[in-house]
C-alpha cells in the first residue's frame, strides 16, 4: 500500500522534473550590463567613501582632489557607457 | 620589484619568523606523547618524557588520602599506579576510562600532573560533527 | 505506523539522491547546450531536493517525538524518560541526524541563492550545479552510510538517550547555528565557481559574495560564542575554549572568512588580490568540509580508530579532494583574467594594513590546523602520537591577537595608496596617547601582566580611533546644520558598512580584553567542610550550608547550599549541582554562576562524604562577561552593516 504511494510521488516528482526539457524553452539571457551596473554601484560607493575619509582627516585637500577627478571620470565613463551603448 | 612591495615581503617574513618560533616554544613546551599503557612500557625510550596514557581506572584501587589520590589503569595487558595531587575531574570513576598526563618517576609510578576523564567514542560520535 | 515514518524517511532520502544527480545531469547539460528547458528542470532539481531533505527531516523528528524506536538513530539518542525539548534537540545529537541536519541548511540555502540569482542567470546555472554536486554527495551519505532511517527488528523497549553532556538547551541553539555558520559558506564557494566558469570575476561577483559570506559569518560567530558559553557553564572546568579539535574545526573557517571580509575590500577598491580573494573562499569552504571530516572520521583519537570504520572518512576525504582540485584548478585556469590591477604604492597605506590582517588570520588557521593535525601526523611519520596543548595555541595566538588588536585601529585611520607624516600624526596621537595613559594608570592600579597589559593598552588604542571616526564624521554634519544627535544617528546609518564595522571592530575588542583579563587574572580556591562552616577566596567569603539529595526521572541529584559574602555585604544564595543520570553512568555539574560586570565567581560542587560533608571549589573569572557582551556587540555590528542601504545616485 505505501509502495504504491512512494511510486505515485516519485512519478510525479519525475513528470514535474522532466517537464521543462520538453519545452524548447530559450535560455535566460544574461543582462549584457550586468557587470557594468555593479561597476557603477561600486563607483558610487568608492566616490561616497572617499568624500568621508577627507571629511575624516585622513587626506590631503590635494590628494581628496586627484583622487576624486579619478574616480568621477571613472564612473562618468560607466555611467556613459550605461546610457548609450554604442554611442562612442 | 617596487620598494614598497619589497618592504611588505621583508616585513611578511619577520612576522612570519617570529610566529614560526613562537609556535615552535609553544609546542615544545606543551608537546606530550600520547599512548596507551601497553605502548608505554614497550617504549623504553620515552621513560622519562612527558607522556600522556590512556587507560581504565582499575576497580578497586583508588585511594584518597588528603587531597592526593592514588589509583591504578590498565588497557588490559598493562597497568601503572598513579599518583595525583587536586580534584579528580567530574568524569572520573573505577572502570571508566582517563587520560593521565605526568611523567613516570623512580619507583615506576606515574606521577600524573594533569587527569582527564576522555569524553568515550560514543561522545564524539554524538557530538554534532561541527 | 510503526513502521510508516522510517519508510517514508528512507524514501525521501533516496529520492533525494536521484534527484539530486538528475538536477546535477540537466543543468550541465543544460549549460553546454544552452537549453534553457533543461536549466530550468536543474533549477526545479533543487526545490524537490529541498522540500524532500524537510520530509525527511520531519519525518525523523516524528519518530523522535513519538518515541519510535523501532528506527535505530531514535533509539540511539532519545529515551523514554527524557523531556520533550530534549528529545527534538536529540535529532542533531548524534552523527546521522547531524548530517540531516546539514541537508537541511543546506536546502534552505540552496533554494535561496538559486531564486536570487534569477537576476543574474549566466552565474544561476554552474552554481546551481555546483550547489548540487555538493548536495548529491551529503545524499549519498544520508540514503546510505549515515542513514538515520535504518530500522531496528525487533524494536528495543526504551533507547539509549541521548548523551547527558549533551541535555541542556544550548543544545538546541549551538549547533544549529554553527551549522548555519558551516553549511552557509557553501554558497560563496558556489559563485566562486560559478564565475570562473564564466569568466564573470568582475564588480557583481564581488558584491555577491561579499553579501553571501556575511550572514554564514554572523551565525558561526554565533555558533562558536554559544559553543564556548555552553562549555563555560556544564562542563565545570570554568574556561570557556580549550582548543579542542572539535572547537577547531569550526574556528578555522571562521579565521579565513574574516580575513575575506577585510581582502576583498582591496579588491573593491584597488582591484588587487582577485586570485587571492577567491582562494579565501575555496579554502574556506574546504575548511568546512574538512573540520567536518577531522570530526566524524576518529583520525584523530587515533588511526587505527579510523582504519576500522573508514568508509565515512575516505568518502569525505574523497569528495574533498576532487572539489580542491577541480575549484583551484579552475582558479589556476583563470590565472591570467585574475591579474591586479594596481599595486601597493606605499608601505605606510590601508592597503599594507589590510595585507597585515591577511597575513595574520591566515597564519593563525595554519597554526591552528598544525596543531590540531600534529597528532595525526606524527602517528602516521613516527609511529606515536604526540598531542600539543593549549600551551603551543596560546603562545602563538597571543601575539596574533594583539597584532590584529592594534590593526583594527590603525588601518580605518589610514588612507588608501599613500598616509604623509601630517595625517598620521592628526589620527594617532590621541589614540596612542590614550593607551599609553591607560596602561600606565593600570599598572599603576596594580596590572602587572605584560600579556594582558598590552591587551588593554590596545584595546584602548582601538576605543580611541573609533571614537575619533565617529566625533569627526559627526562634527562635519554638525557644521553642515545637522543638529547632533541627528548627525550621530545619520551618520552611521549613511555609512552601515563603515560604522557597522566598527561597532564590530568594538565587539571584538570587549571580546580580547576579556578573555585576556580571565586567562591573566583568574583566581581558584577550594575547601572541604562541614555545613557552617566558611572559607575565603579573593574578596569573597563563602559559607557552605549542607548537602540535598533529590531525583528526577532517571537522575539523581545532588546539591549544596552556598552563601557569598564580598567583605561584610551579603551577595547571595547558590546552589551548585551534581548530575547523576543513571542508565548512562554519567556524572554532570551544573555549575553556580553569579556573574557581573567585574567578574564571574564560579561554584563548583567537587565531591561530598555521605555524613554531610562538602567540597566546593570557587574560582573567580574577570570580565569574563565581556566577552559574552562583546560577543553580542560584534553580531549585532554586522548584522547592521549589511542592512541594504538606500541607493546612491549617479552623479
Amino acid at each position: 500500500m505505501i509502495e504504491a504511494l512512494f511510486f505515485t510521488v516519485a512519478v510525479l516528482i519525475a513528470a514535474y522534473l522532466l517537464a521543462p526539457a520538453f519545452q524548447s524553452l530559450e535560455l535566460p539571457a544574461a543582462d549584457p550590463s550586468d557587470a557594468l551596473k555593479s561597476a557603477g554601484d561600486a563607483a558610487l560607493r568608492a566616490l561616497h567613501d572617499l568624500d568621508l575619509d577627507w571629511q575624516t582627516g585622513k587626506l590631503s585637500e590635494s590628494d581628496y582632489r586627484a583622487a576624486r577627478a579619478t574616480l568621477e571620470a571613472e564612473a562618468s565613463e560607466i555611467f556613459r557607457q550605461l546610457a548609450g551603448p554604442g554611442a562612442g | 620589484m617596487m620598494p614598497a612591495r619589497r618592504k611588505l615581503l621583508v616585513g611578511a617574513v619577520i612576522i612570519v619568523l617570529g610566529l614560526v618560533f613562537a609556535a615552535y616554544h609553544g609546542a615544545r613546551s606543551s608537546m606530550v606523547y600520547y599512548l596507551t599503557t601497553t605502548e608505554f612500557a614497550g617504549r623504553p625510550e620515552l621513560r622519562a618524557a612527558r607522556v600522556r596514557i590512556a587507560g581504565r581506572v582499575v576497580e578497586g584501587s583508588v585511594v584518597k588520602s588528603g587531597g592526593e589520590s592514588r589509583f591504578a589503569i590498565t588497557d588490559g595487558t598493562t597497568g601503572y599506579n598513579v599518583r595525583f595531587r587536586g580534584p579528580l575531574p567530574d568524569l572520573f570513576a573505577e572502570g571508566k576510562d582517563v587520560l593521565v598526563e605526568g611523567r613516570l618517576d623512580g619507583d615506576g609510578i606515574l606521577q600524573a600532573s594533569q587527569v582527564i576523564s576522555t569524553h568515550p567514542v560514543e561522545y564524539k560520535e554524538k557530538h554534532p560533527g561541527r | 505506523m510503526v513502521n510508516l515514518v522510517g519508510e517514508v524517511g528512507r524514501f525521501a532520502l533516496l529520492a533525494g539522491l536521484v534527484v539530486a544527480l538528475y538536477g546535477i545531469a540537466a543543468t550541465t547539460l543544460g549549460l553546454s547546450r544552452r537549453h534553457g528547458g533543461y536549466l530550468a528542470g536543474g533549477r526545479r532539481a533543487v526545490t524537490v531536493w529541498a522540500l524532500l531533505m524537510a520530509l525527511a527531516s520531519a519525518a525523523l523528528m516524528t519518530a523522535f517525538v513519538s518515541r519510535d524506536f523501532s528506527v535505530r538513530f531514535v533509539a540511539m539518542a532519545s529515551e523514554s524518560t527524557q523531556p520533550l525539548l530534549q528529545t527534538i534537540m536529540a535529532f542533531w545529537g548524534g552523527h546521522d541526524g547531524a548530517l540531516l541536519l546539514w541537508a537541511l541548511v543546506l536546502a534552505g540555502y540552496m533554494v535561496v541563492a538559486v531564486w536570487s540569482l534569477r537576476s543574474h542567470p549566466d552565474l544561476q546555472g554552474p552554481a546551481t550545479a555546483t550547489l548540487l554536486v555538493v548536495a548529491a554527495f551529503f545524499s549519498v551519505l544520508l540514503a546510505g552510510a549515515s542513514n538515520p532511517f535504518v530500522p531496528l527488528v525487533p524494536p528495543p523497549p526504551d533507547g539509549q538517550g541521548l548523551n547527558p553532556l549533551l541535555r541542556n538547551p544550548w543544545m538546541s541553539v549551538h549547533p544549529p547555528m554553527l551549522y548555519l555558520g558551516y553549511v552557509g559558506m557553501t554558497v560563496p564557494f558556489a559563485l566562486a565557481v560559478a564565475a570562473m566558469i564564466t569568466g564573470r570575476l568582475d564588480e557583481t561577483w564581488v558584491a555577491l559574495s561579499r553579501r553571501w559570506i556575511v550572514v554564514p559569518w554572523i551565525f558561526l560567530t554565533l555558533g562558536l560564542l554559544l559553543g564556548a558559553k555552553w562549555s563555560y557553564e556544564v562542563l565545570g572546568w570554568g574556561g570557556y575554549w580549550a582548543w579542542d579539535p572539535v572547537e577547531n574545526a569550526a574556528f578555522m573557517p571562521w579565521l579565513t572568512a574574516t580575513a575575506f571580509l577585510h581582502s576583498i575590500q582591496i579588491q573593491e577598491r584597488r582591484g588587487m588580490l582577485a586570485a587571492w580573494n577567491i582562494a579565501l573562499i575555496l579554502l574556506t569552504f574546504g575548511l568546512t568540509i574538512f573540520g567536518t571530516f577531522l570530526v566524524r572520521s576518529g583520525v584523530l583519537s587515533s588511526v587505527h580508530a579510523f582504519a576500522e570504520a573508514p568508509l565515512i572518512g575516505y568518502l569525505f576525504l574523497g569528495f574533498l579532494s576532487a572539489l580542491m582540485l577541480a575549484s583551484f584548478g579552475l582558479l589556476a585556469w583563470r590565472w591570467g583574467a585574475l591579474k591586479s590591477r594596481g599595486a601597493v604604492e606605499s608601505v605606510i597605506s590601508r592597503e599594507t594594513a589590510f595585507l597585515a590582517n591577511n597575513l595574520l588570520f591566515v597564519a593563525a588557521t595554519i597554526v591552528v590546523l598544525l596543531g590540531t593535525m600534529f597528532p595525526v601526523l606524527t602517528e602516521a611519520f613516527r609511529g606515536v602520537k604526540i598531542n600539543v596543548g593549549p600551551p603551543y595555541f596560546n603562545t602563538v595566538m597571543v601575539p596574533i591577537s594583539i597584532g590584529i588588536l592594534l590593526l583594527m585601529g590603525i588601518g580605518p585611520l589610514l588612507p588608501w595608496r599613500l598616509a604623509t607624516r601630517e595625517q598620521l600624526a592628526r589620527n594617532f596621537t590621541l589614540p596612542s596617547a590614550a593607551a599609553v595613559l591607560g596602561a600606565l594608570v593600570l599598572g599603576l592600579l596594580g596590572v602587572r601582566h605584560a600579556g594582558a597589559l598590552l591587551v588593554f593598552a590596545a584595546a584602548l588604542f582601538v576605543s580611541g580611533t573609533i571614537v575619533l571616526e565617529t566625533v569627526r564624521g559627526t562634527r562635519v554634519r554638525i557644521r553642515r546644520g545637522e543638529r547632533a544627535p541627528l548627525a550621530l544617528a545619520r551618520l552611521f546609518l549613511r555609512n552601515r558598512r563603515r560604522y557597522g564595522g566598527y561597532v564590530v571592530h568594538f565587539g571584538v575588542l570587549l571580546m580580547l580584553v576579556g578573555i585576556a583579563a580571565s586567562s591573566a587574572f583568574d583566581t581558584q580556591s577550594g575547601a572541604t567542610l562541614r555545613p557552617g562552616e566558611r572559607f575565603v577566596v579573593g574578596r569573597y567569603t563563602i559559607e557552605y550550608g549542607g548537602l540535598r539529595h533529590s531525583e528526577l526521572p532517571g537522575i539523581d541529584v545532588t546539591e549544596a547550599s552556598v552563601r557569598v559574602w564580598a567583605g561584610a555585604r551579603f551577595l547571595g544564595s547558590y546552589a551548585p549541582q551534581r548530575y547523576f543520570y543513571r542508565a548512562q553512568e554519567q556524572p554532570m555539574h551544573h555549575v553556580a554562576i553569579r556573574s557581573s560586570l567585574r567578574e564571574d565567581l564560579y561554584i563548583i560542587l567537587s565531591e561530598w562524604t555521605p555524613d554531610g560533608g562538602g567540597t566546593i571549589r570557587v574560582l573567580v573569572h574577570p570580565l569574563v562577561s565581556w566577552l559574552w557582551a562583546g560577543g553580542i556587540v560584534t553580531v549585532l555590528g554586522a548584522l547592521f552593516a549589511i542592512l541594504p542601504e538606500r541607493r546612491l545616485r549617479a552623479p
